[in-house]
């Protein structure tokens, strides 16, 4: 139901337009995009309703403003922040102001401390350090003033060797309720009300809470998803797998639906019987292809995270693609009956799935498996198949693991490797960099990745 | 067709009357959008799970203005020989060989005249232009926007913000009269920031209990009331607690209710009882998997208890 009170605190048409204007920004701050041409709806919306109905302006500013349901909650959390009492979002100026002054100190101490430039998230990670790391880290930036010149090859040296000291620090440190960066100064209540809206990004436990609000469930990672997001995530799972199951071809069908090409023998030959005239024309489209599709499958210890993900891509694809082959691998392979995974609900098909393997939570070592994979099961791969590698790529035996995936890639049609890893993360791992040129490589840890690879990337030929 | 109501008329409240008049029980969220949708002549992209009335929206507001309704059902390969226009490639040769058995060998009549062979009498309209060219202001449901290629979505664009179309041969078309545009998906495919832009945004969810007992009552006549309640208490709990492959729509409830209240008139009995309930399951749940996992949380016990243990 709308709510029947008063949107009080913004009385005069400045006023209101002001308020629309905070609230797109606190939107396009917590990941919801909103251009000018929304603000202008959203303005023009204002004036067909009533002001005096709080609900009212509500549902008038979140139809045009927001339009993702997954970024409704968001949505709520800034109107309520927005549209409060006046007298308490002067509070919230002041306390910020006091916040940020209180930042902007700790940040020039951090600086005199080390006699070096900073960024604002590095001071609040030295402030964050053990005293003993402190101290050293003091220690090491004050050697000789006279070497550490601004500009000097020591001093050069010295601000990175502190950076990366930092650097490794903030990982380590790695919590999600830590500060962030001091933001640009601007309008103080936009900045002391978007303050306000950043606890709720994470609980104390450091888990991403209401994390659909602000960035969208597309954004999330997969590891991460609520149980309500999980219908949305099977839709695409299932899209991915029909793209998957059908490939285009280069040969052509006749097609009276799409028309991609004029089939001008058809014509010809129909335009015969009006006596040369091509009163009716014929059309074809390419046809699909239904590859062979094999799935390999990495349940080893790194992949526990994705355990989840694993389990659920595994199901939507075996309940979409008959004849489907799966392989799990960590250690070493063994074959998974895809009929038996999609047969039943999810929860049982997991558990199935989880007792029947050897293989979860063990290291990776992909060159054996794809030698188990080369020897025991020889007609696993043939010239239609794609193989589908769901891993990390964090394997031992990299060398082998190149030689193998090299041969298995003569062997089929292409081998694409979905990775749930961070594309950032990528460069760390060796095995990305020398595997990549036999594959397909997606990155696959949100539900945006997983769409983005069913429009676009998924069903083309390599 | 005679209008509930008047557009000029149209206020949110009047607007949820004469819906729920028309037979859609409209919540003041979606009303209120739809009548922002109508004054800002914006078009209306309605999103939620399959069944949960996002097309009957662009009928009821054809049945409540009095209004032509236009439907665009959209599927993979549109393009837009099917769904804006198509010359009349047949009647343009006709024309051609009529003109030249018309001409003698050697007359000096002059040539038929390019542009007579691609003018209106040429066009064959489909749906988006028929909206456009409609004399009067015609409801255009897009149905299933999220069922077609990324292609076919961007070139919506130009019709959905500037209301009109560009046609090579004639030039660009402007629409008569501004259409009452309502784009349905259920999130099959993630639309573009283009076409969300465009559109004002309606997220329809599955109705709560009260809302699902006023759709059935409106629904489904002769049926009782409290029939009418324990059906929705139980289309309720069944989609909230039950891991379901495929939640029931509001249609399967509407055709489980009517089933049950033959049931039941036919036993003169006035609320469900477990073996009816039991024999209709199939007509509510339409996956083996899904009668299961119900038959799994009953547990022996008859659905009108269960739905009472609430």
């Amino acid at each position: 139901m709308l709510e029947e009170k008063a949107c009080g605190s913004q009385g005069k048409p400045g006023d209101a337009i002001q308020a629309v204007l905070r609230l797109a920004g606190l939107l396009r701050r917590g990941g919801c995009p909103v251009g000018p041409s929304e603000i202008v709806d959203a303005l023009q919306a204002l004036t067909w309703v009533d002001w005096s109905r709080r609900g009212q302006v509500r549902q008038a500013l979140a139809a045009t403003l927001v339009k993702r349901a997954a970024h409704r909650p968001l949505f709520e959390k800034s109107f309520d922040l927005v549209f409060a009492d006046p007298q308490r979002q002067q509070k919230q100026v002041q306390q910020y102001l006091a916040r940020a002054e209180q930042r902007e100190q700790a940040h020039r101490r951090a600086q005199e401390d080390l006699g070096l430039p900073l960024s604002y998230e590095d001071s609040q990670v030295y402030w964050r350090l053990p005293e003993a790391e402190r101290r050293r880290l003091r220690s090491f930036a004050r050697q000789s003033p006279v070497q550490r010149q601004p500009g000097s090859p020591l001093g050069n040296f010295l601000t990175r060797a502190v950076q990366s000291r930092l650097a490794l620090w903030r990982r380590q440190l790695a919590d999600p309720a830590a500060p962030e960066e001091l933001p640009p100064p601007g309008d103080p209540l936009l900045e002391a009300l978007w303050a306000q809206l950043q606890p709720s990004r994470t609980e104390p436990g450091g888990q991403p809470a209401d994390k659909a609000a602000l960035e969208g469930a597309l954004q999330r990672d997969l590891a991460q998803l609520n149980p309500e997001e999980l219908p949305h995530f099977h839709r695409l799972a299932r899209t991915a797998a029909r793209r998957m199951a059908t490939g285009l071809s280069r040969r052509y069908r006749q097609s009276a639906r799409r028309r991609q090409a004029l089939d001008f023998r058809r014509t010809a030959r129909a335009s015969i019987q009006h006596g040369g005239v091509m009163l009716q024309r014929h059309y074809r489209s390419r046809r699909a292809s239904r590859p062979d599709l094999l799935l390999l499958c990495d349940v080893s210890g790194s992949m526990a995270r994705y355990a989840r993900f694993v389990i659920q891509f595994l199901y939507g694809l075996a309940k979409e693609v008959h004849g489907l082959r799966v392989f799990l691998f960590a250690e070493d392979l063994e074959p998974a009956l895809a009929h038996q995974i999609a047969d039943g609900p999810l929860s049982v098909a997991a558990s199935r799935v989880m007792a029947s393997s050897r293989q979860w939570g063990e290291g990776t070592h992909l060159g054996r498996a794809l030698l188990t994979l080369r020897r025991e099961y020889p007609h696993a791969v043939g010239p239609r198949t794609v193989v589908l590698i769901l891993s990390d790529g964090r394997t031992m035996a990299l060398d082998q693991a190149v030689r193998e995936v090299a041969r298995l890639r003569r062997r089929c049609r292409q081998i694409v490797w979905l990775n749930p890893l961070p594309r950032q993360q990528w460069p760390r791992f060796p095995a990305v960099r020398r595997l990549r040129p036999w594959c397909r490589l997606f990155e696959c840890s949100t539900l945006g990745h997983l769409s983005s690879l069913v429009q676009h990337g998924l069903g083309r030929r390599a | 067709m005679d209008p509930l109501l008047k557009l000029e008329d149209c206020t949110p409240d009047s607007l949820a009357a004469a819906m729920e008049k028309a037979g859609y029980i409209c919540d003041p969220v979606a009303a209120l959008t739809i009548y922002l949708a109508l004054r800002l002549e914006r078009p209306l992209l309605v999103e939620g799970a399959a069944g949960v009335g996002k097309t009957e929206i662009g009928k009821v507001l054809s049945r409540v203005f009095g209004l032509e309704l236009i439907r665009l059902q959209c599927y993979e390969g549109l393009d837009e020989s099917r769904a804006l226009y198509e010359w009349n490639y047949q009647r343009q040769l006709l024309r051609i060989q009529m003109e030249q058995a018309r001409r003698q060998p050697g007359s000096p009549d002059p040539a038929l005249p390019e542009e007579d062979l691609f003018s209106p009498a040429y066009l064959l309209e489909r749906p988006l232009l028929r909206a456009i060219r409609a004399q009067q202001r015609p409801v255009l449901l897009i149905d299933e926007i999220d069922k077609t290629d990324a292609e076919f979505e961007a070139f919506l664009f130009e019709l959905l913000s500037d209301f009109q179309v560009s046609i090579p041969e004639l030039g660009t078309l402007r629409a008569r009269q501004i259409p009452i545009v309502v784009l349905t998906s259920n999130g099959e495919r993630e639309l573009s920031d283009g076409l969300r832009r465009r559109c004002l945004y309606l997220y329809l969810d599955y109705p709560d209990v009260d809302k699902e007992r006023r759709i059935i009552l409106a629904q489904v006549p002769g049926i009782s009331t409290a029939l009418a309640g324990q059906i929705a208490r139980a289309v309720h709990k069944i989609r909230t607690e039950l891991d379901l492959e495929k939640k029931p729509a509001i249609a399967e409830t509407l055709d489980w209710a009517r089933a049950l209240a033959l049931l039941c008139a036919d036993t003169a009995l006035p609320e469900m009882n477990a073996v009816h309930a039991e024999a209709t399951l199939n007509i509510l749940l339409k996956n083996k998997a899904d009668q299961d996992a119900l038959r799994h949380q009953l547990r022996g016990q008859g659905l009108p208890e269960w739905v009472q243990g609430a």
